[in-house]
């Protein structure tokens, strides 16, 4: 889940701009560094053109709401240091489709 | 800043080759999303092409699958899709037969079909990817290695289709250790099987990408594969031609993604599953092993339910057509809807479950179970909740799956849910909606204690003077035997059909439960008094009112008999006969006769009473 460091001091020159850290499920972590006012679709692309896959490959997550693109971090409330989950995008079946979703479920909950 | 860069793992160095000159204020590890040098030359890959490509998923996978394990070290950093819009058009043609040829051979797998179907949209631009990754020449035959564990599988699976559980255990371990294989050819034969390959190998970091995502997709491609290798053979090299003009015409220019971009390839999805779903009908084996099979997968998923979960699929909500998925809200507005989420999470009790939508976040479907001590005991009542835009300032609105039936004088036959808290009546201050103090899990809470009480009738605006006095009495007495009856038929329309993402737990509900609802209501048929029966000491009653009317005992004794017993039996209840002893379920198998037999004993038992 999202750990906000309230009690770091924003910088002065950092202070339009936030680092967000994107998380996948295999553990592998990147920083981003976006503008407060800008959508985050172009911070979901640049993560999935390092990956070498397209933009629906992932589903990003922030506090448990996935984000569509359009979002920009001052709407989300996000701050320095918050954390994007990238869960793998799955599709499959009505039932398979639960049981996989609650397994993205469990392992964003760190059950 | 720099505790937060120490704790994180330090990226590629590749990677940071890209970045431009950083600026004083900027760490190396932080990727700066402007100044980003995109790999497609600043040009997003275009949402089209995935539409476009989508019908032609099932081949593409086929061919793409069994280099997988071998591809996706150079997942990371390798380019993008830059010859996906060309090729999607020539191969339109040359490929129209073979999809024919691989639904008709399908027939047998249907039901695993469906799920390779259903998994098009995200596989092929992830394979599409990889595959464009690299750069084989034509005619070049990539060694598929993946054919003989399918060919394992197929037999370990089918040995143990009667158990549905046991087969899917058995599959995953396989496909984990095909999974581990995999990784291991593919690093041995790298540097010798591909000589034309010019990218290094990569560190170990990209491995357990692979080991996660391959046996995910594995599972669902097994039995195509065994049956149609030749054909797939065909395709692959059929696939392979193509290329060979897309280098004399270079990069095309793909399409950009706006916002109206990114809902076209997430419509057809819906439509597909739901056309999906429809088919399944005609598929189904006959209704005993479909009830056995399906029960074994429902208990399982039963006992396991999440109190509250995010799920995906919005289509049969009923306020669904208010708003839409790529509207905006306001930052107040979502941060408060996540907070109600963080709060049901928590707090809900353990009688209401609750589920809400990945991509509405204003639309809200709960369930709350009929507590004990009401003639709501062991019923299941959905309520779809909506969010509006002057939330929290405005109440949210509730809607009842009522079917016609109005079980409570707060519950209308049209779905409407009379509550001051949710300003549809009247009240003081105190329970009127206090905007950024009331909460939803408030508002269920209310519905349980409030609404589904143990005498009904007094929830009626008047009606309330009255209790205590005979009349008023012996008026709830009749009401609350009237709306036994009527939370009777609201379980069999529950059983019948479900909302959708509480199949499992309406099946598994009623299923665990059963025994209990025949016995309250062989209880009731004797003359006890709907409203007053624990689970506990089903034969004690707290009150001495008397016993209840005769029709009342009548209608509950015709409808178990006629309707509420077949559900149960078609649900696949076993052991349906209140005076036996009970015993597990699952452990006992009734023939078709005796089942009859017991029937047949059953109503003779009725009419002599």
């Amino acid at each position: 889940m999202s750990n906000p460091q309230d009690d770091k001091p924003i910088d002065q020159e950092q202070e339009a701009h936030v680092i967000l850290k994107v998380k996948s499920q295999d553990g592998d972590e990147v920083l981003f560094k976006n503008k407060k006012s800008a959508p985050l679709k172009k911070l979901m692309y640049v993560y999935c053109d390092r990956r070498g896959l397209k933009l629906d490959a992932f589903a990003f997550i922030f506090n448990g709401a996935r984000i569509g693109g359009l979002e920009t971090p001052d709407e989300l409330d996000m701050e320095d240091g918050d954390v994007i989950d990238a869960c793998r995008a799955m599709s499959g079946g009505l039932r398979a489709n639960q049981r996989q979703w609650s397994y993205m479920l469990f392992d964003h909950n760190g059950l | 800043m720099e505790p937060n860069v120490v704790e994180i793992a330090t990226p590629p160095a590749a990677s940071c080759s890209r970045i431009r000159t950083p600026t004083k204020a900027e760490t190396p590890e932080v990727i700066d999303v402007e100044e980003y040098d995109l790999q497609n030359g600043g040009v997003p890959n275009g949402n089209n092409v995935d539409y476009k490509n989508k019908g032609k998923a099932i081949d593409f996978d086929s061919m793409s699958y069994g280099d997988y394990g071998e591809e996706d070290e150079y997942a990371v950093g390798s380019p993008g899709d830059d010859y996906g819009y060309p090729e999607s058009s020539p191969l339109s043609n040359s490929l129209l037969d073979p999809e024919s040829l691989i639904y008709e051979d399908d027939e047998n797998y249907s039901e695993q079909y469906d799920f390779e179907m259903e998994a098009e949209p995200d596989n092929y631009s992830m394979y599409q990817d990889l595959f464009d990754g690299k750069d084989i020449p034509t005619g070049v035959e990539v060694s598929m290695d993946w054919f003989p564990n399918s060919a394992d599988k197929e037999s370990a699976s089918s040995s143990k289709s009667s158990h549905a559980n046991n087969g899917n255990n058995s599959s995953k371990k396989a496909t984990k250790a095909s999974g581990i294989h995999s990784q291991f050819s593919s690093d041995m034969e790298t540097p010798v099987a591909q000589p034309w390959n010019a990218l290094p190998h990569k560190a170990e970091g990209v491995i357990p990408n692979s080991a996660y995502a391959l046996p995910q997709n594995s599972k669902a491609f097994q039995p195509p594969y065994a049956v149609h290798y030749s054909a797939l053979k065909t395709a692959f090299s059929n696939y392979l031609q193509p290329q060979t003009p897309d280098t004399v015409l270079g990069e095309a220019p793909a399409p950009a993604a706006g916002s109206s971009g990114l809902l076209p390839p997430n419509t057809p999805g819906f439509k597909s599953n739901a056309a999906r779903f429809k088919e399944e009908p005609p598929i189904l084996p006959p209704d005993d092993s479909r009830v056995k099979r399906n029960m074994e997968d429902y208990l399982g998923l039963y006992l396991f339910f999440k109190r509250f979960d995010i799920v995906e699929d919005f289509s049969d909500h009923h306020y669904a057509s208010k708003g839409t998925t790529s509207k905006q809200h306001s930052k107040d507005w979502a941060k408060r809807i996540q907070d109600e989420w963080r709060i049901l999470e928590k707090d809900l009790p353990e009688m209401i479950f609750v589920r809400a939508y990945e991509s509405r976040m204003d639309l809200l479907r709960a369930v709350i179970i009929g507590a004990q001590g009401t003639p709501y005991h062991d019923g299941l009542f959905f309520f779809d909740i909506f969010f509006p835009d002057t939330y929290p300032s405005t109440p949210p609105i509730v809607h009842y799956h009522s079917g016609g039936l109005r079980i409570n004088p707060n519950l209308y036959n049209c779905g409407k849910v009379c509550l001051s808290l949710l300003g549809t009546w009247s009240g003081n201050q105190r329970e009127k909606w206090i905007p950024n103090t009331s909460t939803m899990l408030q508002v269920l809470v209310s519905i349980q204690g409030l609404i589904l009480n143990q005498k009904p009738y007094f929830n009626e605006p008047g009606y309330e003077r009255s209790a205590g006095s005979a009349h008023g009495e012996s008026t709830s007495k009749a009401y609350s035997e009237n709306t036994f009856i009527l939370s009777l038929k609201t379980m069999v329309y529950t059983m019948r059909r479900p909302p959708k993402y509480f199949e499992d737990f309406a099946y598994g509900h009623f299923f665990s439960c059963a025994h209990d609802v025949l016995k309250a209501c062989n209880a009731y048929r004797n003359g006890a008094t709907p409203g007053y029966l624990v689970k506990g000491a089903p034969d004690v009653e707290e009150n001495s009112a008397g016993m209840s009317s005769l029709k009342f005992r009548t209608d509950v004794a015709t409808f178990v008999e006629t309707v509420l017993l077949k559900e149960f039996i078609l649900l696949g209840v076993l052991g349906l006969e209140p005076e036996e002893e009970e015993k597990t379920p699952e452990t006992i198998i009734v023939a078709e006769s005796s089942k009859c037999t017991r029937s047949r004993s059953k109503r003779d038992r009725v009419s002599s009473s």
